[in-house]
Order: C-alpha cells, then structure tokens, then sequence
C-alpha cells in the first residue's frame, strides 16, 4: 500500500514537472517577441520629461484586474519611446495591494514606482518612504494647477506633493428611462434637487413596477447629500469631527424619510449585492454610482439602456464626492529620475489622454473631460469638475471616520436610534478615530 | 585508571553542558539580532550594515532582554544534559528525543519565536514599523478595555463578545456533528469511498468561493429564504425574508426584548453572526470528520463484537467504546475548534468586514487591520498586546479542556 | 476479515437489520445532497454568464453551457511567464511538497511527545500549542520583513521552509499516536529495538490512516493557502492559483463565473486526492496488522 501511494505522489510530481516544462517554454517564446514591438514604435520623436540615469531599470506596481494592467502595459510602452533608455519592469498585484506595498516597504523590496492612495500616503508619506515630487516636477515644468485642483488633498502632506493623480471617479444619478417612462414622469436633468430626486423616486416606487432610488448605508453615497448642504465630515485641519452638525443631520433625516416611506431603498432590500448590480437587474429607477458602471453593464448587463445625469442638488449648493489615486515615487530608489521621470509621464497629459480614450478611466487633467468618449461616462465625470466637489479625506484616520457616518444611517434605518443618537454617537467615534486613540 | 576515565567522562560531561549552553545562546541571540524591533524600510534594509547600525540603536533593551530570556534557557538546558549524562539510558533517550525534534525546533526558532518576541517587545511600544518604536509601557494593554469606560472604544471587547459566543455555539456543534459523521461513514457501506469524498466536499472548497456561495444563499431573495418560504408557508406561518448577513438584530432581541443599541452587549449573537457560524460549521465539520474518521481506524474491532455478545446495542457500544477511546482525537478537535474560533478571521474580512453594527467583528479582524493600518497608520504594538491578550484567553480555555478531557489518558 | 465475517453473520436475516439499512442509506443521500450543494453550484456557476449568476430569482442551471469560461482561465496569460498551467505547478508542487515534509516532519516530533519521556516535554509541548493561540495576523509584516532579511523572498523557499513542520500537525500525530496501543510496541521494545527502529517499523505503518489525514489536509492548506503567496511572490511565474485567480474577482468588475472555474480547479484535485486516499481508512489497520 506504501508503494501505491509512492506511485500516485510521484505521477503527480511527473505531470507537475510536464507542466512546468509547458509552461517555461510559453514564456520563453514570448520574451522573443517583445524586442520586435519595441523596435518599431522607436521612430517616433518625443522628449523624456527629465534627464533620466542611462540604463536605469525601474520596478513598477498597481493593483487592477487585466484591463486595468492591459492600459499600463501600453503606458509603459508609450513611455519607452520618450525615455528609450529607462527599462519599466511592470509587476502587479492580483489582491491586497495596500498590504502587499507595506509589506514590502518595510522588507526594502517595494517597487519604484507604485499607486499611492490614502493607506499609502498616511503609511509612508510623513515616514519618509515616498519621494517629494515637488523640485522634480519643477524641473520637468509640471505644476499642480495642471491637475483638477481636488485631486492632490489626498497627496498632499505639509505643502509638498507626494504622488501624482492618476485617474479619478465621482458619482452621477445613474437611471433606468424605462422607469421614467412607465412612470409618466420626465426623465432627470442636471437641475434637479435632492427634492425631485425624492418626488421621481415616490412617484416610481407607487408603480410597483420598480423601486425608486437605490442606496446603501454608506458614507459615499450620503457625501453628495451632505456636501451640497454645506456639510463636512471633519474640519479642515482634520482635528475635529463635525459630524453632529445640522447641515449633515438635516440630510440624513432626508435620506432616512425617503427610506420610511419607501422611496430608497437598501441593494439588499431588493436582492442585489450592489445598487449598480440592482440597475443591471432592472430593480430600481435611480442610484449614486460612478465611471465603474459603464464597464460593469457592458459586460454584464450589454441590453440594458441606462442613463446618468448630474448628482441632485441640496439648499446650498451642488457638490459631488471625488475617488482618487496616484503614482508615487519609493524614496529609496535607486534611480530617482528615471522613476520620477515614469510617474510624471503616466499623470501627464499626454498619456492621460490615451487612456482617457481606452474609456477605463478619466483624465486628471480638465481640460481633458471632453475626451471622455461614453456620453453616460462623461455625464458622472462633470460632477467631479463642481467648484464645490471634494475627496472625502479626513487625514490619516479617514476611514474610520467615513465608518463612523456608514454605521450612523445603519442604526438609523435600522430603527435602532434617532438620527439625532446615531450622529451624536458617530460624532463621537470620529473624534475618537481624529484624536488617534 | 578508573580515574582517569572518570575524570574524562567528567570532561565530556562539563563539555557537552557548556556547548550545549553555548549553541542555546547563540541561535536565540542570532535570532534576536534577525527579529530586532528597528525602523523598517528600504534604507534600513539596505546592507547589514545600515541595519545593523538601526539595531544599535533602537534595539538595544530588546537584545537584552532577549540575551537573558537565553541565557536562562541555556542553563537549564545545561544543567539538564550535565544530569542526565552520567546515565546513559536517560541520556540516549534525550538525545534521540531532541534529534526527532530537531526539524521542529529549529524551524520553529528560525521563523515563529523570532517574530513572537518581537511582538511581544513591540506590545508595550507605539511603532508603526517605519520609525523608531516608542516604549509606551502597558498603554497598549489599557487601551484594550478602554471599552468598558469609552462606548467609542469598545471595538475589541465586541470583538471578544462575539467570538466567545461563536466558540460556544460552534465548537460543541461541529464536534459533534464530525464524529457523527465519522461514525455513520465507517460503517460497512456500499459505495463508502465516494459518500466519504462527497462529505468531504464542503471542507475543500477554498474559502473565497465558499462565502461567495454562501453570500448569494443568504440573499435576501436567495435559495435559503425561499426554502424557508416554501417549508412555513403551508404551516400558516408569514415568513418575512431575511437579509442573513446584513441583519444586526441579536438572538435576544428576536424574542421580542427591547435592548438599546447602547448595551448591545445584551443582545447575543447577531443574525449575521449566526449566519457565518452556520456556514463554518458547514466547512469545517468535514475536516474535523476525517480527523475522527482516521482516529476511528485505531479502535480494536474485537472490542465491539464483545459488546454485542454481551447484548449491547449501537448506542450503547458508541457510549461505552467508540467514545472513550476517541478521547484523544475528541481533544485534539476541541482544541483545534476552540483556536480556530476564537480566531475567525477569513468569513469576516471575505463576507461582513466586522459589519452589520460590528456584530461580526472578531479580534483577529480587528489584529489585522490594525496590523496593517487598513483604517488609520499602522499600529503594531496595540495589534500585537490585543494578539496576546487573545492568545492568554485561547491558553486558558484550551488548558481547561486539555485537563478535563486528558484526565486518565496518559494511563496508555 | 474475520470480524467482518462475523458482523455479516450476526446481523443478516432480521428485518431490523433491512430497515436501519435503508434508513442509514437515506441519511447518507440527504447529507450528501446537501454536502454536494455548495460544489454542484459552483460547478454550474462556472459555465453561466456573469448575469445569469447574479440573477434574481436564481437558477440552477445555465441557460447555456459555456464551456469557454473554462478555456478563457485555462488560456489565461498574463506575461511575465504567468500562464495557467505554470500556476497550477507551483500550487501542485508547493502543496505536495509541504505535505510530504509535513508529514515526515510532524510524525518524528510527535513520536517523542507521544512515546518518549525526557525533560522538557512538557514545557517544549505547551510552548508549541501556545505558539498556535498567536494569531498570524499580527505577524505578517514582521515575517515579512524577515523573509526579505533572508533573501527568500519571491523563491519558492519562502513558502516551504516555514511550513516543513507546524504546530497544528505535531499536535494532530501526538493525538493519534497517543491513541495507538501501546502493546504493540511493547514486544519491539522488549527485544531491545531502538526507537527509531519502533518509529519506522511499528509506529508509521500502524498510523497510517493519520498520516493520510495529516498529508490531505496540509495539501489543502497549501493548495489554497492565500496570503501569504501574495505577499511572498512578486513575478507571475511565482504565483500560486489563488492568488493568480483573484485578479478575477476585482469589486466592481467582478467576474464570478471565471473565479468559480477557478475554484472548481481549486477543489477538484483535492477531492480527487481525497478519494483515492479514502480506501486507505481501514478499521482497526492497527489490529488487522498484529493478527496477520
């Protein structure tokens, strides 16, 4: 018996060794090809954004499913024509992105260059571990009015830039016009208040046919709302929650009247994992959503007619929430030119406007929105060009603060408290979370 | 002559003590060197100099501690091989014992004791891994049961909370269900093989795809519910559908109690909760199945003749033989179960994130993201004191069962 | 065999014997029924279209068998030498390597706690189960770090040697070994063998059903062993399976239908393994053995 198990171990560790014989022989053959590819784009003339190290080999990370990676495999291509002698050795991260960059930092062995977002930046900004972008973009005639002005708050630490945007992503009123049509009401336009956002959602709801407006207790979808009543999460210095504020709870005893009397309602009320999914499913007639819809119902859902319009506006003014990621230098790294040379090049304009055109995500720079190609895509993108549209960002201890509002509402629609309770208790944990207890 | 070899054996004896003294020393001091809490980083990593300099710097009371947490060690190791060696018999079995071990012990060291000693140093410090860590003194301990002074603090005692009753609920239920399990498949049946592969399937099945399963089954118009629906109805009972993973209503209030959101410590297990439990009994019965079903194989089939000669019956034979000598196997899966519960960790971070209203939380969700600053700047030392305050709590608990049910076993 | 003969005999004719036969068969159906469902689900999920899984009210089956979502993960490529086929060797490999030592490994230590009394048994024992009370989590970048000290990271060293022997295996051998006669061995002893003659020759071949158990689910730890291959591997070539697989399942875009082939090619060997190992749990191997 001994020996039959010896067989079956050693047939698997055979068919392993085919396979990995299979396997070595693909990716040989395709390090042949690649050289081809290169020596054909090198015609065209364009110039490296700074006077990079010769021979400079430079390790650059992102998280990102395959067409996420498929647009920074031809980024790095474009950039190989500006700065010929820079080599990008692209290594994405499948999963847990944040994680990994720490671990990594930590061991010596992160990237050169690599996303930053908010994690990173409280992680490894005030640390030391991300270069100082500002004198290199001096150097290579970037300034930070180049970029949609909200963008950097996230990158920004004591006056100096830490990480470039790199795409961005707001929220619009995603619709169904068949809802609107059955309904026999007009369909949204970019006027609209959170009043007849409410008044279409009523009306729809009392079909039967679908259910009005889609929303999750969740601190981004509540951030228009709150925003364009003049509210804020935390004050500016990011040392004092306002979370107890009228501005913020006159919303959320709005949103939480519409879920009484059955206008909004929760993804999970109606069997669907996410409001987008619950457009997809043809469920309800409204939602807050972003960029990411467009590529969700092509894929998913390619017979649906969807439409988006600007977010609703509130009492005071119109504002939307920004999303937001960046390309970062690691401050150790051996070629610092090179490295920064790539970051600048991936947020510049010039390559932005490449993959503006892809149609997987917007351009940081505005004057590129018109670029945007999805006539949906570009109606979610103008919320993000308000003068009053901010990134959610509360310093380091963001999320926790952003938690604090997501479970507010939770207790709220859950009957378990008054607005009044739950947002003197979120107020609370937030000033806790600020004070960094 | 008989001198001499005496006072050679003696030699051999003081040598052997003094290099075993020394080697003890020297791996727990190399390790201390390769574990030293320092400023992490590329630039500290660089060479072994830079890191070494950092050690030098910041990790000074740590090699100190460390260095005499070995010599300790090493002298009772000494002092044991020095007894021992005079007899020969104990001596060999010393050495044959320590060389089984060997593979063990030195892994061990290398990867495990390293990384808990730093741990345990970086517990009483503030460190958030790339600058130097701070001594704090026991702060990090406090802050644990802050809980019980600030209502906004109280993420681990919730934590804590749930996976006690997650322990309870559990433990004596997959237990019980794997050796049932175990028992019904050992019997001599057509086809043995294949039921044993089937209810094996649930345990085999990676985590992801089992919660995204699950996720779907407790949709609120998912399969469970409609179960449900179908199997009420016709009993004149309205079943209202339930969101399974997003309902935070606790197993109290369900019986119609009133109990504020405030003392959420009187509601029980959530429904959420009770969710996850159900599924990882699911996926965890089958394991703990074979690990019964292995044990099963060492039990004398002349013993159950006997019994039936003597008229005993299934139940019976069960109570009185199957279940005492499974005794040790029963531990090994208390205790595996009482870790693995008190450690949930995957169900949470793939399918709840610590929600609806925290009732979901665990401490090792809590560790984790702590750990790894997923919600503010990485805060080792406060991950690491709630890591060992958990770790005494499971210690304690598992101590209890191995006393209770290894009573009278090491008569074997 | 002679017990076996014996049951038959005893319990052939009588009517109770047919009823609590059917009766155990039914139980045996339904549990497997329901045991199945959560695999035959994902196994139909894996040939449907992303809307058909997401769909509401749920079917069972597809409407169409698409057999290409199969094909599309198989053909997976993402360069860098990341293909599917290298990924399901360095998982085939790691697994079956960590289980082999792992069983190797963990029997001898677990034979010194089980058999041998020596000083420092009980401290190094109850050392070894407190190290499992210490939740890895708080420990991921530490062992990270340390890996990269050691250079091993992005090897395939850096996921095998920590793994070669583990607590929870020790302690699952010392359990069985405990529960093995003594008697048994007695007469080896007796005639004066050493123990690592006892180990090899009496002990292994008696706990065989457990070093079966041991190998399975070591092979199924490592097989779908997660984090710490992503944080340990950088290039595609290293990438285990889990880890190359997720870059199906991003949040919004998630593609569940190729993340459930991927599963199904997750559980498949395993169950297979499973299976092909289960005829090795016989009862009482320990006695058939004495009496032959």
């Amino acid at each position: 018996m001994k020996s039959k198990i010896l067989v079956i171990l050693s047939c698997l560790v055979v068919s392993a060794m085919i396979l990995t014989a299979c396997g070595s022989s693909e990716t040989a053959a395709e390090t042949v090809s690649e050289p081809e590819t290169v020596a054909e784009t090198e015609t065209e003339e364009s110039s490296c954004p700074l006077p990079v190290e010769e021979g400079a080999t430079i390790v650059f990370s992102g998280w990102g499913d395959d067409s996420e990676q498929q647009i920074y495999k031809d980024s790095i291509e474009r950039f190989k024509e500006v700065c010929p002698s820079v080599t990008v050795d692209f290594q994405p991260i499948p999963d847990n992105f944040q994680d990994k960059m720490k671990a990594q930092m930590a061991g010596g062995t992160a990237p050169d260059v690599f996303y930053v977002d908010d994690q990173l930046m409280t992680a490894f900004a005030s640390s030391g571990q991300l270069m100082a972008l500002d004198d290199v973009m001096a150097q290579a005639g970037v300034s930070r009015d180049d970029f949609i002005p909200s963008l950097l708050t996230i990158f920004t630490l004591d006056g100096a830039t830490y990480a470039l945007p790199k795409d961005w992503s707001t929220l619009g009123l995603v619709y169904l016009p068949e809802a609107f049509a059955d309904a026999g009401i007009d369909e949204p336009t970019d006027d609209w208040t959170w009043d007849d956002m409410r008044e279409a959602a009523l009306t729809i709801n009392e079909t039967g046919n679908y259910a009005g407006f889609c929303m999750g207790s969740d601190w981004a979808r509540f951030a228009p709302f709150a925003f364009s009543n003049g509210g804020r999460y935390a004050s500016d210095d990011f040392s004092t929650a306002t979370l107890d504020t009228a501005a913020i709870k006159d919303m959320a005893t709005f949103v939480t009247d519409m879920f009484n009397e059955g206008s909004l309602v929760r993804p999970a009320d109606i069997s669907a994992s996410w409001c987008g999914e619950a457009i997809g499913k043809e469920l309800v007639a409204m939602t807050l959503e972003g960029g990411w819809m467009v590529n969700t119902m092509n894929l998913t859902f390619p017979d649906v007619v969807w439409k988006t319009s600007l977010v609703p506006g509130g009492d005071v003014t119109r504002a939307d929430v920004i999303f937001t990621n960046g390309i970062g230098v690691n401050d150790a790294t051996e070629y610092p030119m090179a490295s920064a040379a790539f970051a600048i090049y991936l947020t510049s304009a010039e390559n932005q406007g490449e993959i503006v055109k892809t149609g997987f995500a917007y351009s940081t720079h505005p004057e590129q929105i018109d670029l945007i190609g999805n006539v949906n895509d570009k109606a979610i993108a103008e919320g993000g060009l308000l003068p009053d549209t901010l990134v959610a960002y509360w310093g380091p201890y963001t999320s926790k603060v952003n938690d604090a509002v997501s479970k507010a509402l939770e207790r709220i629609w859950l009957g378990d408290q008054t607005v009044e309770e739950a947002f003197a208790q979120a107020q609370a944990e937030a000033q806790t979370a600020l004070n960094g207890e | 002559m008989k001198s001499i070899n005496r006072s050679s054996q003696e030699r051999k004896r003081v040598f052997a003590s003094i290099l075993t003294f020394a080697v003890i020393v020297f791996i727990i001091m190399l390790i201390a060197v390769l574990n030293a809490p320092t400023k992490g980083g590329p630039k500290v990593m660089e060479t072994t100099q830079t890191y070494l300099a950092e050690v030098k710097k910041t990790a000074v009371p740590f090699l100190i501690g460390v260095g005499v947490l070995s010599v300790i060690l090493g002298i009772i190791t000494a002092r044991t091989v020095y007894h021992v060696w005079t007899n020969p018999k104990k001596r060999n079995t010393l050495f044959t014992a320590y060389s089984f071990l060997t593979p063990y012990l030195l892994i061990t060291a290398i990867f495990t004791v390293g990384v808990i000693l730093f741990a345990f140093y970086i517990s009483f410090n503030k460190y958030d891994v790339f600058t130097e860590p701070v001594w704090i003194g026991l702060d990090n301990y406090k802050k644990a049961f802050m809980g019980f002074v600030d209502s906004t603090q109280k993420d681990f005692l919730q934590g804590l909370y749930n996976v006690v009753w997650y322990s309870i609920i559990v433990v004596p239920l997959q237990t019980a269900l794997a050796i049932g399990l175990a028992v019904l498949l050992n019997s001599r049946t057509k086809m043995r093989n294949f039921f044993r592969t089937i209810f094996y399937a649930p345990s085999v099945t990676s985590s992801v795809v089992i919660t995204l399963i699950f996720v779907w089954l407790y949709l609120k118009g998912g399969f469970i519910n409609g179960f449900l629906d179908k199997i009420l109805t016709p009993l004149g009972v309205t079943y209202d559908p339930i969101n399974w993973l997003g309902d935070p209503r606790g197993l109290f209030q369900l019986f119609g109690f009133e109990i504020k959101s405030a003392q959420w410590y009187l509601r029980g297990p959530s429904i959420a909760w009770m969710a996850i439990m159900f599924q990882n009994i699911f996926t965890t019965a089958p394991t703990f199945m074979i690990m019964f079903l292995a044990g099963l194989q060492d039990i004398n089939p002349v013993l159950y003749e006997v019994a039936a000669i003597d008229g005993a019956n299934g139940w019976q034979q069960f109570k009185n033989i199957t279940l005492p000598l499974l005794r040790p196997i029963i531990l090994l899966v208390v205790v595996l179960g009482t870790i693995g519960t008190l450690q949930v960790f995957d169900q949470v971070y793939l399918a709840t994130q610590g929600g609806p209203l925290g009732t979901s939380l665990t401490p090792v969700y809590l560790i984790f993201r702590e750990a790894m600053g997923s919600q503010g700047p990485i805060n080792m030392g406060y991950a690491s004191a709630l890591a060992f305050i958990l770790a005494l709590i499971i210690f304690l608990l598992t101590f209890i069962q191995r006393r209770v049910l290894e009573r009278g076993t090491e008569k074997y | 065999m002679k017990s076996q003969k014996n049951e038959k005999k005893k319990s052939k004719k009588t009517p109770g014997y047919y009823i609590s036969n059917i009766l155990r068969y039914l139980l045996l159906i339904l549990i497997g029924l329901i045991a199945i469902m959560p695999f035959f689900l994902a196994t139909t999920g894996s040939f449907k279209t992303n809307a058909e899984i997401i769909a509401y009210p749920p079917k069972i089956f597809p409407e169409k068998w698409l057999f290409e979502n199969w094909a599309k993960v198989w053909n997976t490529d993402i360069g860098g030498g990341g293909t599917f086929p290298r990924w399901l060797f360095n998982t085939a490999f790691l697994a079956v390597t960590v289980a082999s030592l792992q069983v190797i490994f963990c029997s001898m230590a677990a034979y010194a706690f089980a058999r041998m009394n020596f000083s420092g048994k009980n401290a190094i024992f109850n050392f070894m189960l407190a190290t499992m009370m210490i939740p890895g989590a708080v420990t991921l970048i530490p062992a990270y770090v340390l890996m990269s000290k050691m250079h091993l990271i992005n090897t395939y060293w850096a996921l095998i040697i920590p793994s070669a022997v583990g607590a929870s295996g020790i302690f699952m051998l010392t359990q069985y070994f405990k529960s093995i006669p003594v008697d048994l061995e007695e007469a080896a002893v007796i005639d004066g063998a050493s123990h690592m003659k006892i180990f090899s020759s009496v002990v292994l071949p008696l706990a065989r059903p457990a070093l079966l158990t041991v190998f399975i689910l070591q092979f199924q730890g490592m097989w779908n062993a997660f984090l710490q291959p992503l944080l340990y591997e950088n290039t595609p070539d290293m990438y285990v399976l889990n880890v190359a697989l997720s870059i199906f399942k991003q949040q919004y875009k998630a593609q569940w239908n190729l993340t459930l082939v991927g599963a199904m090619f997750n559980a498949i060997p395993v169950l297979i393994l499973f299976f092909i190992f289960s005829r090795y749990y016989i009862e009482g191997v320990s006695y058939t053995g004495v009496k032959g």
